[in-house]
């Protein structure tokens, strides 16, 4: 009997997210939450949390060009950021957000800058690594997102 | 808890068998420690909340929309507000729980609770009071018990988590007292 072949590779790649730390728990909390009356819930929240993001990510941008730094500005931001991203369960780039936070409150500008620029690097790799898994979902078809179990 | 099944690409072909389990995790110690919600308490089968009118504030897009999708799925019935004004214009003795973030800076989740409690006067009809924290430091557990708040969670908010502090809190209807 010919099973999905696809459901297995989508398995695999799953789990290297949380094997090489990109994601945590939270994203299998919100995969509990996925049913057939919320079939797509993972993707929509995450699409979400990069379009809301943007915005912040861009705001805390414009915050490190003006000088001298207005660290309770890029805290508030990187709180903000933060917690969005620990919904999703974005692992490392809420490694390096709370990291920045601590920057902020002892005034290291340089750790600051230093650390975002390395966020900017998770955020963008977690993003690319994100699309490829839903589009193999999607490939795999409905019956293979992550082989839960119902 | 747990699902098992065999794949095989043919016969002849030897098969794999695989299977998924929930495996318990040692709870975290340091969790909110007043108001106490109690540690999560093994529910067996499923329990959901059919109709449960909940308000949410939370100024964050994203952790609303996950807040959010917890409760549906546990069926309640879910109102989302992203400021405290909004908060206090919709709150209504229809809705039996308020769950609020308050670790987001610029909203004030602790006057809010204030002005809910002003707001109704008849106790049976204030909605219960729940702080979705992000950290549970001790000024933030005083300070939410000083406004009368119900309960705290610390947030990420897990599935069995929500569930456990629904059900407690419906069942109980007062305060926690610390353990």
């Amino acid at each position: 009997m010919e099973r999905n072949p696809m459901g297995r590779q989508l398995a695999i790649m799953r789990q290297s997210l949380f094997d090489q730390g990109y994601l945590d728990e939270q994203f299998i909390q919100l995969e509990e939450l996925q049913d057939d009356a919320n079939p797509n819930f993972v993707e929509e929240v995450v699409t979400l949390y990069y379009r809301d993001s943007a915005r912040l990510i861009l705001n805390i941008e414009q915050a490190l060009e003006r000088k001298p730094f207005d660290f309770n500005k890029l805290d508030d931001y990187m709180h903000q950021f933060k917690g969005s991203s620990s919904s999703i369960g974005a692992k490392k780039v809420k490694a390096e957000s709370t990291l920045f936070r601590e920057y902020c409150k002892s005034g290291n500008g340089e750790g600051c800058t230093r650390t975002f620029q390395q966020l900017k690097k998770e955020y963008a790799t977690l993003r690319k690594k994100l699309e490829a898994y839903f589009q193999m979902a999607r490939q795999a078809g409905p019956m293979e997102t992550a082989c839960r179990p119902k | 808890e747990g699902h098992i099944w065999i794949e095989s690409e043919g016969l002849g072909k030897g098969c794999t068998a695989i299977f998924i389990v929930k495996l318990g995790i040692p709870g975290r110690l340091n969790e909110s420690k007043l108001p106490i919600m109690p540690r999560m308490s093994t529910i067996h089968g499923q329990i959901a909340f059919p109709g449960l009118k909940v308000l949410v504030m939370d100024e964050n897009g994203v952790s609303r929309m996950v807040t959010k999708g917890l409760l549906v799925h546990l069926g309640c019935d879910v109102t989302m507000v992203s400021s405290s004004d909004e908060c206090l214009r919709v709150v209504s003795h229809e809705h039996k729980v308020v769950l609020m973030d308050v670790c987001v800076p610029g909203i004030d989740g602790y006057e809010t609770a204030m002005r809910i409690h002003e707001k109704f006067t008849k106790h049976h009809e204030r909605p219960l009071i729940v702080a979705l924290t992000g950290n549970t430091d001790k000024v933030i557990n005083e300070n939410c018990m000083k406004v009368g708040m119900d309960g705290i969670v610390l947030k990420p908010v897990s599935l069995d988590k929500m569930r456990s502090v629904l059900s407690d809190l419906l069942e109980h209807q007062v305060p926690f007292e610390a353990i």
